[in-house]
């Protein structure tokens, strides 16, 4: 059973309650800071040649990419599954750890479920796009039609990607949304804005507070956590199959749904990391977001690159094992050497090998560093991503057919849009949106508190 | 026009509708005021006739003048705008693009002295100066180049889909702020219903992409295939005879038609009118250029060899009742689920064409009982690639 | 209401449109009614060209938002023609110096596709690549609309008026006229010349091949006393030896000895023998990449080879040894296995040199192939220029002595080394009038165009081989104001006639006596003309002398030294007359895989020495040349194709490439395709983009392309083939195997037979309405084609073997790429193929990734009415060529080889309606039908009678990377080599 004896104190400074609340909504009654204005004219700006670079690929067609008859996925699978990556992040993180009762989870959940939100969102314009004929996507779901009925094929890792992915944006974006009514309903009755409070008040659903509203409230947490919990699982397991229920060298291993899993659950952690290092220097959250609070994500990532590497290394021996000539190919002569090997092995140290500096304390608590490092690991899932579509393409069954790939202006501005994007989305949640679950700090405040300590799980065991 | 019809009770929705069509009324009243001055660009472009001289026509050929009429007015029979209705008179339009480059002579002739029996029988009673004639003459001249008066707007889908929204926002607004009505149930019963036809308006329009069942356009010609198939029961074959053997059923050449009207000139319907554009496009050697009822589209590929030919299908099976209809329609929606539903069902003639001999298989089933008739599915007849390619 | 709309006028402004078309149809009608004899002289065949376009357009029109379409029946029905039923003519091509007797598909007045014919003996049912593309020249955008004179548009009338009475003061005053033409080998026309010449005094007729044959001519002159090309009948070799002639891609006759080549080497039915094909080349020919034994040698050692090779013949027969310059290379074994296959063997030389083609027909003379292997009964014709003629009328024309030139289809100021010069004295001239049908340099300087009509509108007649005729008919009436020359000649010296009775009359007088089944003209005629070929046995009178071989032995210099530039025709384009056809330009070279530009073929081991790469620029005597590293290029040479760089061609053709023509030298009178001691340098820092359709050369050690010895092959039939035999035996599966009910259409490919000439892929091309992408898409490695034909080298970098496969849809009956399509776009049909509905397909590209074979093509744009892709589809005219039976496929679509399905269902529905089971043979997929090696065979496995399933039986039979399980239709049968070793 969980023991805070041992975690220490989950937040600093031995606030009370009013303090929290006045604490975590400072920035949404604060006067904007000039950065946040930068920052968010930066995102636009990375916005609009997305949105310019999306209506081009519309118009003009996917000729624009530098796709090829032999590598028709590119970049915007590759930066599909690594928003669909990022995206796991906060609700798994959300999620395992509410099951698991940890409650030092509180203060990063919130920022961790905004950024999956967001990060789906941007992950979903990509297969949306990707296809020749946009506009005719909703072919892909299964509806009742007057062509015969025609159906979707129930067998394509495609169909079943749609299905996942929209679920798990529809509920993570629940999960996320009701767990804030508490915290709009603080704004609502402490603002003074007329406007904010009838905004923030529509948003809150009338919450009053009253205990069977709590009860409410907790229940659908647990629930809405229980499909979502099987959805992180499934949702890449998923994506993964769009590669492992092919036939490329490369692809078509078993070792994909868990590895991709756990591959997403390891990037979304580095952008949590990532994130929560942000809100810590810009927003001073140090008290709620304390060196624990990155510690303990720190712990699971090094816990979480030993997997990968091993991973990485299976893939490996088992191409060697198979005696598949195109597998050692791949992998052998394509991977670990080859035209590739420089993307090969950064991805092998930013992903296996970079945080397991993570073993040293001081490390983790030098938040420069960490922030370092989570961009690192960010960006070698990234490259794990763009070894597995492009390597196994551009050179697989039939040599005649080997072709290279390069990205166009295009595809970089696909994907720098959804990183403006993304980022203009985090901005306005740390502007609009209390960024720390202010119901659950106060419940963890006083935790380690004599008069709470009724309250601490197993202080009426025998012992 | 599709009218949303409602439920008595619901008074309020039916105020609203009103309240819809007398906005829309406003909205619309732009639209003639802005016909009628390009109108006048049009006249102002045309030298002579005199504006006068037109309307003098025009109130010839309404029936306005002359003052002391006791036969037909033109218009009565020939009519100006599209009726909605076979009407076998030649419309004014027709008339005025058949006579618009011949000269008046011929055009006087063929109203006061007419040759055919039924036209002799309305126009007999005729009386009109022949400078006043002259003047209707005009007017179908310049008729033949403006073109039938335009016919009334028609609401359209996309005005209604809107309002709907309109209605749905105040609802919505009423729920959340106003509350201005007093039951709740009201509201939302709004909502729902507005949304409710939203979504059936879109899922008709959708599955209507495309598709025009019952589309029966204007044709260069009255043809009635209730006459030619129906009363006088020419076989379709006889016409459309390539069906048989090839992809294109075949619209007859006017070699074909010639046939019979090298002979017949007189109908029964029309008189003479229609059937003189046959015999003029004979003359003139320049074909008839027919308006297709029947669009598939360009990935489609049927063949009427497949189905007529092969599988001895009726022509009534897709082309619906032929031999009642005046003006040819689309009768079935051409849909794929239409084809492939047929196919499902269809049994396929297999024993007696020795082209199944080949399909050893079924052979086997057939004698062994596992199968009990061979449907045109059961042979691929629902394969993409019969139709896709 | 719904409102149906035909056109983006009616929409703005109905009422305008309205006034417009009324106006119009007031006129014409009393037009009409009146009488008036233009409009009334409308024929059938200018009815059926109406017809065509307007449902040309109609179903172009037919795209994205609705129309109301509009039927427009016949005023009378043809008899022949039945809408939605195609007819084929049969009619012969003849251009460029390649004929072909074909048959054209002709749907709803359209020619939309052309096919070999069967019963000619001279292409036997073949065709090339560019015989195939020749119908889109048809619908060329570039084409002329009517005569003109100087720029300006002139009636036929006026133009016949004017030049008339120049010709008359000429014919007064004696000036000397030319008539300068491509080889004629239409007896007609000849007749229609004579006729000509013999009325307009002081005429000449000079016949010019931009490539020419005249070294062979000559000294066939000497050997045989006729300036004749012999009749080489490969099929009767057991050895074959190329002295740089690329007789399987350029070289003459090439389908005719693609046929006989291939039929000579195929080991299908338990064949066990195949003759031997030994190559002497410079650049890495089509007939070289298919020879057993290649020897890369440089074109001036050419002569001294062939010296050595005569006296190591000459001296094992006891002849005499002729005394010269001394061979660089060994060819005792080559000398040993040409004495054992007397009377089988052919040697031949594509030189243009006089004294090497006399040594080769000396060499041929000591083996006794004259007779048997090497006939000389019906010697080909389609070469007859000789080269000192046309030099001879340059100087003609710089002194003065020349008036008047008349150019038929033959371009010199782009083609002839002094082109500039013939330039600018035909601008010079008092007359000069161009009956070429298309924009080209030389019709620029001259004053009157007087277009000839398309071969494809024209009647005319061939004799290709002496005593072998074929007729051709037109198949369209001419889209444009365009007239037969021979119609105009004839006319200016005062005969008025139709050509078509011409060459009846003709035919009548001369063709029809040479034969006695048929007693009745009208009847003969008939018969002729349906199927489309006459011919006639002959008897050869001549004998070989061997006149002037000691002569030619001494001319013979010895190899040259420095860097040598070989000038050849590329398989595509060939002499640069079709520089204007996108499918041609869009076609990659077999061996270099490139397509849209020439190059300059370099070696590998020159390449790593100057530090060259694909796509570097080297100046060779003055002239950027990019860089492509070839293997098997010999030593201290560089190949550059000609027919590239046209200035005057149209749209497509206009500066693709470089011209070579300039370079092309001259000995002893006679053109030569080589210079010596260029001076190359790279040019630093400078590169030029190539379209490389195929990057990767090597097969990586994978079993792609089996093969194997015919020795090994006789031993073991399975030999090269082991792979199969083990995936069969380890093959599990956890999946159905599908099961057939009626048919299961399959194809097999004897890469034994493919030559890798590129037929099929045009062929295919032309029937599925694949479009061209232009150069940059290529070289962004997204052709379209259906059927690509991958080429593969192996062993020895500077001399490899090399393997061509051709790869199209496998139709898996265990196809990875249906499986991967959320939208069930591409599932497997009953009868074993792999479909793909392109209105339903979203474009995701899974199953692109998931064909092991990458035979999926993609619409990256908007190929059909795109300004951006101004080729073969962005015009009315140009569409006309499209299928009507094959859906054109919009942007964002997935697309690839169907089986030619819409060939498979119209065959299928004839057998239905007659009652029977489809034939043997009767279907036949685009590629197959006019495969020149016969190498394609299509057919249901599900027949055990059918060839198909006898040769899916064959032991060399195996399906590509058949240990993915994917279970293709497709069966490819091993490549067997007769290499002596």
């Amino acid at each position: 059973m969980y023991k805070t004896d041992i975690r220490g104190k989950l937040i600093d400074g031995d606030k009370s309650l009013t303090q929290i609340s006045q604490d975590i909504l400072a920035p949404i009654d604060a006067k904007t800071p000039t950065w946040w204005y930068i920052a968010m004219a930066v995102s636009l700006m990375m916005f609009a040649w997305g949105a310019r670079s999306i209506y081009v690929t519309l118009t003009v067609g996917i000729g624009s990419w530098g796709q090829n008859n032999t590598v028709a996925w590119g970049w915007e699978i590759i930066n599909f599954v690594w928003w669909i990556g990022i995206g796991h992040a906060g609700t798994a993180f959300s999620i395992f750890l509410l099951i698991l009762r940890q409650k030092w989870r509180s203060s990063i959940n919130r920022a961790a479920e905004a950024m999956t939100v967001a990060a789906v969102i941007c992950a979903a314009l990509f297969p949306l796009i990707h296809m020749g004929r946009s506009w005719l996507f909703f072919w892909v779901f299964p509806y009742p039609n007057t062509r015969g009925p025609l159906w979707v094929n129930f067998n394509s890792p495609l169909f079943w990607d749609f299905v996942a992915v929209s679920t798990y944006l529809l509920i993570s974006a629940s999960f996320w949304y009701f767990g804030m009514v508490p915290d709009f309903a603080t704004i609502r009755d402490t603002t003074k804005s007329k406007i904010k409070r009838a905004v923030y008040g529509f948003f809150a659903f009338g919450w009053t507070g009253s205990s069977k509203e709590w009860l409410r409230y907790e229940g659908l947490a647990f629930v809405l956590g229980g499909i979502a919990a099987v959805l992180v699982v499934s949702v890449h397991s998923i994506v993964s199959t769009d590669f492992a229920a092919g036939i490329e060298p490369g692809w078509h291993s078993t070792i994909f749904p868990p590895f991709f899993v756990v591959g997403a659950i390891f990037s979304g952690f580095a952008m949590v990391l990532t994130l929560v290092t942000l809100m810590k220097k810009l927003y001073k959250m140090d008290d709620f977001i304390t060196a624990n609070h990155v510690d303990a994500v720190c712990r699971i990532l090094v816990f979480i690159s030993l997997i990968m590497g091993t991973a990485y290394i299976t893939e490996i021996f088992i191409a060697w094992y198979s005696g598949s000539e195109y597998e050692v190919f791949t992998f052998f002569r394509n991977r670990i050497t080859g035209e590739y090997a420089y993307q090969f092995w950064f991805m092998f140290i930013f992903n296996a090998l970079l945080p397991q500096l993570f073993w040293s304390k001081k490390v983790r608590h030098n938040i420069w560093i960490v922030f370092a490092i989570s961009i690192c690991i960010n960006i070698g899932m990234w490259l794990e991503r763009y070894i597995i579509i492009v390597t196994s393409l551009t050179k697989d069954f039939l040599p005649a057919n080997w072709a290279e790939y390069h990205p166009t202006m295009v595809e970089i501005g696909f994907y720098v849009g959804t990183i403006g994007m993304f980022s203009a989305a985090v901005l306005l949640f740390f502007k609009y949106i209390p960024q720390i679950a202010i119901h659950e700090v106060k419940m963890i405040s006083k935790y380690n508190t004599q008069q709470f300590d009724h309250l601490k799980p197993g202080h009426h065991d025998y012992e | 026009m599709r009218n949303v019809i409602l439920p008595g009770r619901y008074t309020l929705l039916l105020k609203l509708y009103i309240a819809r069509v007398l906005v829309f009324i406003l909205l619309i009243s732009g639209i003639p005021l802005m016909a009628i001055s390009s109108n006048e660009d049009v006249k102002a472009v045309k030298e002579n006739p005199s504006h006068n001289d037109l309307q003098r026509g025009e109130r010839f050929f309404k029936g306005l003048l002359p003052k002391d009429r006791t036969f037909e007015s033109c218009v009565s029979c020939h009519i100006l705008s599209k009726p909605d209705t076979m009407n076998w008179n030649p419309s004014a339009m027709d008339i005025a693009l058949k006579y618009v480059g011949k000269d008046f002579a011929d055009f006087q002739t063929a109203v006061m002295q007419p040759s055919g029996k039924k036209i002799e029988a309305s126009h007999k009673d005729f009386k009109i100066e022949d400078e006043d004639l002259k003047k209707v003459k005009m007017y179908l001249d310049e008729l033949a180049s403006t073109g039938p008066p335009a016919a009334g707007p028609t609401i359209n889908q996309l005005a209604n889909f809107v309002l709907l929204i309109v209605l749905m926002i105040l609802a919505l607004l009423d729920l959340i702020f106003f509350h201005k009505i007093k039951y709740r149930l009201i509201t939302v019963l709004i909502l729902m219903g507005s949304l409710g036809f939203q979504v059936k308006m879109i899922t008709e329009a959708a599955i209507g992409l495309g598709r025009s069942k019952d589309y029966a356009p204007d044709q260069p010609i009255k043809f009635s295939h209730k006459v030619h198939a129906g009363d006088n029961r020419i076989d379709c074959k006889y016409c459309h005879h390539t069906a048989e053997f090839s992809k294109s059923a075949g619209i007859p050449a006017m070699e074909l038609c010639m046939n019979c009207h090298a002979l017949v000139r007189e109908g029964s319907r029309s008189g003479k009118f229609e059937i003189a554009k046959v015999l003029e496009a004979n003359e003139t050697k320049k074909p008839v250029v027919w308006v297709r009822v029947h669009n598939l589209p360009d990935y489609v590929f049927f063949s009427h060899a497949q189905h007529v030919g092969i599988a001895k299908v009726d022509c009534n099976k897709c082309h619906g009742p032929v031999k009642e209809m005046d003006i040819m329609r689309q009768h079935s929606d051409l849909s794929m689920g239409w084809c492939i539903n047929c196919h499902r069902e269809t049994k396929v003639n297999f024993k007696d064409n020795a082209y199944y001999d080949s399909y050893l298989k079924l052979h086997d089933q057939l004698k062994s009982g596992k199968l009990d008739t061979v449907r045109a599915v059961n042979i691929g007849a629902n394969d993409c690639a019969r139709c896709h390619y | 209401m719904k409102t149906y709309w035909r056109s983006i006028e009616e929409l703005n402004n109905p009422k305008e449109l309205r006034r417009e078309e009324v106006r119009e149809e007031a006129k014409q009608k009393s037009m009409l009614l009146k009488g008036d004899q233009e409009l009334n002289a409308s024929s059938r065949r200018d009815f059926l060209k109406t017809f065509g376009f307007s449902i040309a357009a109609a179903s172009i029109i037919a795209s994205c938002k609705r129309p109301v379409d509009k039927a427009i029946p016949y005023l009378m029905k043809p008899d022949e023609v039945t809408p939605g039923i195609a007819d084929y003519y049969s009619t012969s091509y003849f251009e460029g110096n390649e004929y072909g007797s074909i048959l054209v598909k002709v749907r709803d007045g359209r020619p939309i596709k052309i096919e070999g014919n069967t019963i000619s003996s001279v292409s036997q049912g073949g065709t090339s690549a560019r015989i195939q593309a020749s119908v889109l020249n048809l619908y060329d955008d570039a084409r002329y609309t009517g005569p003109s004179k100087k720029g300006n548009k002139i009636t036929w009338e006026d133009a016949d008026k004017e030049i008339k009475l120049l010709l008359d003061s000429m014919h007064s005053n004696r000036d000397k006229v030319v008539l300068l033409t491509s080889t004629i080998i239409s007896p007609s026309t000849h007749e229609a010349i004579r006729e000509f010449v013999e009325k307009q005094a002081n005429t000449e007729w000079i016949q010019y091949d931009p490539v020419s044959a005249s070294g062979l001519l000559q000294a066939n002159q000497v050997s045989f006393g006729a300036k004749i090309i012999p009749d080489y009948r490969f099929e009767k070799a057991k050895v074959v030896v190329s002295f740089g002639a690329d007789f399987l891609g350029t070289w003459l006759s090439t389908v005719e000895y693609t046929k006989s080549y291939t039929a000579g080497r195929q080991l299908q039915d338990g064949r066990k023998e195949m003759l031997r094909h030994y190559q002497f080349e410079s650049g890495m020919s089509l007939s070289g990449s298919n020879a057993d034994v290649r020897f890369p040698i440089k074109p001036s050692e050419e002569g001294a080879i062939l010296l050595a090779l005569y006296n190591a013949i000459a001296k094992a027969k006891g002849g005499m040894v002729l005394p010269g310059v001394q061979s660089s290379i060994d060819i005792s074994d080559l000398a040993k296995d040409l004495l054992e296959n007397e009377k089988q063997s052919i040697v031949i030389s594509g030189s243009n040199d006089v004294n090497i083609q006399l040594l080769v027909n000396g060499i041929n003379q000591l083996l006794g192939n004259y007779g048997q292997t090497i006939r000389l009964e019906n010697p080909l014709l389609i070469k007859q220029g000789i080269d000192q003629d046309i030099d001879r009328l340059l100087s003609e024309m710089k002194s003065g002595k020349v008036k008047a030139l008349f150019v038929w289809n033959a371009n010199p100021v782009y083609d002839h080394p002094k082109g500039n010069k013939f330039g600018a004295e035909i601008r010079k001239l008092g007359l000069s009038v161009s009956f070429s049908e298309y924009p080209d340099e030389t019709t620029a300087a001259c004053q009157y165009i007087l277009p000839e009509s398309n071969y494809l509108e024209s009647w005319n007649d061939f004799e290709p081989k002496a005593g072998i005729f074929s007729l051709a008919q037109p198949v369209i009436a001419p889209i444009f104001d365009s007239r037969q020359p021979q119609v105009s000649l004839l006319k200016w010296v005062g005969k008025e006639i139709n050509y078509r009775d011409y060459l009846q009359n003709y035919w009548k007088e001369n063709q029809f006596h040479q034969q006695k089944e048929i007693s009745d003209f009208k009847q003969f005629w008939n018969m002729k003309l349906q199927g489309g070929v006459f011919e006639t046995q002959l008897e050869s009178k001549l004998n070989y002398s061997p006149d002037g071989i000691k002569q030619a032995a001494s001319r013979i210099k010895s190899a040259g030294s420095g860097i040598e530039m070989a000038l050849y025709e590329s398989i595509a384009i060939g002499n640069g007359k079709y520089a204007n056809n996108p499918w041609l330009q869009e076609l990659p070279d077999p061996v270099a895989k490139i397509s849209w530009d020439n190059f300059a073929a370099v070696p590998v081991a020159y390449a790593e020495a100057n530090g060259l790469k694909n796509e570097d620029v080297i100046r060779v005597n003055g002239m950027e040349l990019p860089v492509f590293v070839q293997p098997g290029q010999a030593k201290d040479t560089i190949s550059v194709a000609l027919g590239y760089g046209r200035e005057i061609a149209g749209k497509v053709g206009d500066h693709t490439g470089k011209n070579l023509y300039p370079f092309v030298g001259e000995e002893d009178g006679n053109r030569k395709y080589f210079i010596s001691a260029a001076k190359v340098d790279k040019v630093p820092d400078k590169t030029y983009n190539l379209a490389i359709s195929q990057t990767h050369y090597s097969m990586e050690g994978r079993s792609i392309v089996s093969e194997t010895t015919l020795n090994e092959y006789i031993k073991n039939p399975v030999s090269g083939n082991e792979r199969e035999v083990e995936d069969l035996a380890k093959a599990v599966t956890l999946y159905k195997e599908p099961v057939y009910n009626g048919h299961h259409w399959g194809m097999a490919i004897d890469l034994n037979s493919c030559t890798g000439c590129g037929n099929c892929a045009i062929a295919c091309q032309a029937e599925n309405n694949i479009q061209v992408i232009g150069k940059e898409q290529v070289r962004n490695r997204r052709i379209m084609h259906w059927l690509r034909i991958d080429r593969y080298y192996s062993e020895n970098p500077e001399n490899p073997k090399v393997s061509f496969q051709p790869v199209m849809c496998q139709h898996c009956g265990n196809a990875p790429c249906e499986n991967v399509c959320p939208v069930e776009a591409t599932p497997h049909s009953e009868e074993g193929l792999n479909q793909i509905a392109y209105n339903r397909c979203v474009g995701t590209k899974y199953c692109m990734n998931n064909c092991p074979y990458r035979v999926r093509r993609f619409n990256w744009f908007q190929y059909v009415k795109n300004e951006k892709f101004d080729f073969a589809s962005n015009s009315d005219l140009g569409r006309m060529v499209l299928n009507p039976d094959v859906t054109v496929r919009s942007r964002g679509v997935v697309e690839k080889c169907s089986m030619c399905v819409q060939r498979i269902q119209e065959k299928k529905q004839l057998a239905k309606l007659e009652g029977r089971p489809i034939a043997e043979g009767e279907i036949k997929t685009a590629c197959a039908q006019s495969c020149p090696g016969n190498a394609i065979v299509f057919g249901d496995l599900l027949n055990p009678e059918s060839r198909i399933s006898k040769l899916f039986k064959d032991k060399r039979n195996y399906h590509l990377l058949e240990e993915l399980h994917t279970l293709p239709s497709v069966g490819y049968l091993t490549k067997v080599r007769n290499t002596n070793a």
